[in-house]
């Protein structure tokens, strides 16, 4: 089963592995050295709240490390899931490489180790991507024309996270959240509004949900 | 520096007990998936904004952002490469910059 599930990783290996070359780019433009960029993505092992991290870091350290941990909140869904579809021994072992992508591929499977060869494929992926893109970003950085560039990566990746949530009250969530944001960003206060928008914009949808639907 | 190691440290606990504390208790949560779905999306259009955008306005450097923007939007649109849209993405935005820059 351990076979069958790295076998069914190369989807996930082919989509982690130009995102993690882009990760370790934009730490690297956003200050971040070699070891610290390896270490993130060795230890966190989560695309999007990297992202968040190096991006927030200059902003303030608690932001930098509140809002990547908020984003990952949402894997405690995928815990319940899976711990309900069949038993799971070793929990120490499967919850390190339960990213989107695994969980998505997980819920076809049956057995653990099936999880462990796609969490392996996966990994791998990720610390070889992001180790090319240490020493691709190493080369590229050393020109200033080509850095705001090498920046705006992130806000590319944020758009692209951001599509599949313009759809019905995730698009309303999504406006509420980037409007407070940017209100909280003009006066200074950018991680105040990052934060503010995670935690109000759930309530806000679901009011204007309640009061639709007894209209 | 310190602060950056003590952040990835934490970051990477936060989200090891995300993943490990369900699968360990099995636990079961009403209506938090729909609360968190709908926090995450608010965060990441909160994440793209603030990165979009630094007060004062700067138009010429939004513009450069607007325009890179639309060919992330378009290659994403027809290729859902996320990695390819990035690098689209920086292509298209580097040749902007350039481009206005040779305008004055």
């Amino acid at each position: 089963m351990f076979r069958k599930g790295l076998a069914s990783s190369i989807p996930i290996v082919m989509g982690y592995f130009p995102v993690a070359v882009t990760f370790a780019i934009s730490a690297m433009t956003m200050g971040f050295n070699e070891i610290e960029t390896i270490l993130a993505s060795a230890l966190i092992f989560a695309g999007a709240s990297q992202f968040a991290l190096v991006a927030l870091m200059p902003h303030s350290f608690i932001s930098a490390v509140l809002i990547p941990i908020a984003l990952n909140l949402r894997h405690i869904v995928y815990g319940c899931i899976i711990s309900q579809k069949f038993k799971i021994r070793r929990p120490l072992i499967t919850a390190f490489g339960l990213t989107d992508e695994v969980f998505a591929l997980s819920l076809n499977a049956n057995d653990e180790r099936f999880i462990w060869g796609l969490e392996v494929g996966a990994y791998l992926a990720w610390i070889f991507g992001t180790l090319i893109g240490i020493i691709g970003g190493t080369i590229l950085l050393s020109s200033e024309m080509l850095t705001p560039s090498l920046i705006f990566s992130l806000t590319a990746l944020f758009l692209i996270l951001l599509i599949p949530n313009l759809r019905g009250s995730h698009a309303l969530a999504a406006v509420i959240g980037g409007t407070i944001a940017l209100l909280f960003h003009s006066i200074g206060y950018t991680s105040m509004g990052i934060l503010l928008a995670g935690i109000l914009s759930p309530i806000v949808v679901s009011r204007v949900r309640i009061c639709l639907s007894t209209t | 520096m310190l602060e950056h190691y003590l952040a990835i440290i934490l970051v990477a606990l936060g989200t090891y007990l995300a993943r490990f504390l369900p699968l360990r208790f099995k636990l079961k949560i009403k209506n938090l998936d729909e609360y968190l779905s709908y926090s995450s999306a608010a965060l990441i259009s909160a994440l793209f904004v603030t990165s979009l955008v630094s007060f004062p306005v700067e138009f010429e450097k939004l513009l450069v952002s607007v325009v890179a923007l639309i060919a992330v939007f378009t290659s994403y649109v027809r290729w859902k490469n996320l990695g390819l849209s990035v690098l689209v993405g920086v292509v298209v935005h580097f040749i902007v910059s350039l481009a206005i820059q040779k305008s004055y």
